[in-house]
């Protein structure tokens, strides 16, 4: 392979890396929303109190629904940092103000 | 072979084991600065990371105490798996702005990440006290309750031939050596291996729980039949305490310093997101366990409405052991595991009290050999003074971990807030810290730990949050004007437009 194509390749490489980086976000903010909404339904307030006991795979129905809800949030939750981008170098947004105290008093 | 001379024999080469762990440790050792001893060097791969984050997060409250509060509260304890969950949902807000930072600027402690956000504010060294105190007073607590759990499992796994007054003293002894000899690393490679004992012993248990009780069906037909409200639908008030209860640990754990300490040591991002993906699955494998051993022991365990609920998984595990032969073996495995759990906990809390102390409380910020010292020497003397709190029996885990709880969660807005909110200023941030605390302490002690279900803890920290909010947003911010021109606002509204990160 010469140069040229190496060239075109890595930058191809680098498109697909950025257009994943462009997708990878949103998703996972939709995963991070989906499991806000599986932990407003898992708690059992919207339930009627005076229901008989019903079982669901050997637990009381609301336990199990509940039990549904926390293993859908373990693996959307899973899904979603496996989308995050964890830089290890100064890429990530810096929310203290640049100063020259900052960065001296912690690398002392 | 009895139950007791089994159990010591197993407690004895574990304990050898455990040793020679951290001899390991110590020999691995780059240097004497406070980074290779607190954090290992920044070197920690996927898979000890992981289970140091495992070993560190799972208790003796999550093996000891769980149970017994599932066995009191019955099925709606099932909400100790989402809120174990919910920590490494939270930590979502935490990581990917905190670990870049914490690279590029040496973080050791937490309180590096509060001196660097609030740099040049006159406020800054009282806040960053503040935090500090209040950590070091959660985390003693924390070490604490370990430190009673390791005293009860390690009396009941000989059957009292170790007492529990000598498992205490002597498990604190031995932590505090292996502790100070290999750091973070002895830390972490010994929570590894406790995190594998940890998930073996509980494996087994639930096996022979299910078993013995011929299924998840048969389990909840007899709790039905013995205590009907345990698998009754939980009324507002409760389902109020189980939000809150969510929301309270998984806010408050994220920043425990001994996990924000992970999240500087690891070798890398990916190796820190890959860690978290596996951690999610964690509570159904431990929590999940635990609830359900608790809630069986219904209709097996019949203890006094006053007697500690933390004896009901040692009298299970008793009761199994009575069978001899291999339930016997598997009893003293579980017993292991949960000697590990706690065993790893403690640890992780001493060392990050040690160098939470020098840094933060004593403003030791060197990384010299010196500071290090300091770090063992300060994290000795508290293991010292709470030894003795530890040798009063009478505060069960269940409770202890709470106050914790809604001490720790009052800094919430000095790391999670802070990240995000970029007009956030020293000054609001330690009055609502102050206030936060005031109030949580306050009601806590006038008797009111719940409020219509909520903890007061979390009720105080919303207090905390619009103090903190008020008075960044609506205050001007001295010397951070001219740095940061027209960028107002939220973090994420404007990342593009940061300084150079």
């Amino acid at each position: 392979m010469g140069p040229a194509t190496g060239g075109r390749s890595g930058a191809r490489v680098g498109e697909q890396a950025s257009a994943g980086a462009r997708w990878r976000r949103p998703l996972r903010g939709l995963l991070l929303a989906a499991i806000g909404v599986l932990y407003l339904i898992s708690v059992p307030w919207y339930r009627d109190q005076t229901a008989p006991l019903a079982l669901s795979f050997g637990l009381p129905d609301w336990v199990a629904f509940a039990l549904a809800c926390y293993i859908a949030v373990a693996v959307l939750n899973a899904v979603a940092w496996l989308l995050t981008d964890v830089p290890d170098d100064a890429r990530a947004p810096d929310p203290a103000p640049e100063t020259e105290e900052s960065g001296r008093e912690n690398r002392a | 072979m009895s139950f007791s001379a089994l159990g010591l024999v197993a407690l004895l080469v574990y304990l050898a084991a455990m040793l020679g762990v951290a001899e390991l440790a110590k020999r691995a050792r780059r240097d004497e600065s406070p980074s290779d001893h607190f954090l290992a060097g920044r070197q920690l791969g996927v898979l000890v990371l992981f289970l140091t984050l495992y070993a560190t997060a799972y208790s003796g409250n999550s093996l000891i105490g769980y149970p017994g509060k599932a066995y009191r509260t019955g099925f709606s304890f099932i909400m100790a798996t989402g809120f174990m969950m919910s920590i490494v949902v939270v930590f979502h807000a935490l990581v990917p702005r905190l670990r870049p930072l914490a690279v590029r600027l040496r973080f050791v402690t937490p309180g590096d990440w509060v001196r660097h956000r609030f740099a040049a504010e006159p406020a800054l060294r009282p806040l960053v006290l503040c935090v500090g105190i209040l950590m070091s007073i959660a985390l003693g607590n924390f070490l604490l309750a370990q430190l009673k759990a390791m005293g009860e499992v390690t009396s009941l796994v000989t059957g009292g031939v170790i007492p529990y007054h000598w498992g205490v003293v002597g498990l604190a002894l031995l932590i505090l050596f292996y502790e100070t000899r290999g750091g973070m690393r002895a830390v972490a490679w010994t929570d590894a291996a406790q995190g594998i004992l940890m998930l073996f012993g509980l494996a087994a248990l639930l096996v022979w729980l299910l078993m013995e009780a011929g299924g998840l069906g048969a389990v909840t037909q007899a709790v039905a039949a013995v205590r009907p409200e345990a698998v009754a639908l939980p009324d507002a008030e409760r389902c109020a305490g189980w939000f809150s209860t969510i929301a309270l640990l998984g806010l408050a754990s994220v920043i425990y310093p001994q996990a924000i300490q992970r999240i500087y040591a690891a070798r890398s991002g990916r190796a820190l997101a890959r860690s978290f993906a596996i951690m999610s699955f964690m509570p159904l494998l431990t929590t999940l366990v635990v609830t359900l051993i608790g809630v069986a022991a219904i209709s097996r365990v019949d203890l006094a409405p006053g007697a500690a609920s933390d004896g009901v998984m040692p009298i299970l595990l008793q009761e199994w052991a009575s069978a001899g032969g291999l339930p016997r073996f598997a009893a003293v495995l579980v017993f292991l595991g949960a000697l590990s759990a706690i065993m790893s906990t403690a640890d992780s809390c001493l060392l990050s009290l040690g160098s939470l102390l020098a840094r933060d409380v004593f403003g030791r910020l060197g990384s010299d050999a010196a500071t290090t010292r300091l770090g063992k020497r300060l994290a000795a003397l508290v293991l010292l003074a709470v030894i003795p709190l530890a040798l009063q029996r009478d505060v069960t885990l269940w409770r202890l971990i709470e106050l914790k709880m809604e001490l720790l969660i009052q800094c919430v807005p000095a790391f999670l807030l802070a990240l995000h909110l970029r007009r956030q200023a020293a000054l609001p941030t330690l009055v609502g810290l102050l206030v936060g605390t005031s109030l949580a302490v306050g009601l806590t002690l006038a008797g009111m730990p719940r409020i219509g279900g909520v903890h007061v803890g979390l009720l105080a920290l919303v207090v905390n949050v619009m103090l903190v909010m008020a008075g960044s947003l609506l205050g001007p911010r001295a010397g951070q004007l001219q740095t940061l021109g027209s960028h107002r606002g939220f973090v994420g509204a404007t990342d593009n437009a940061l300084p150079g990160g």
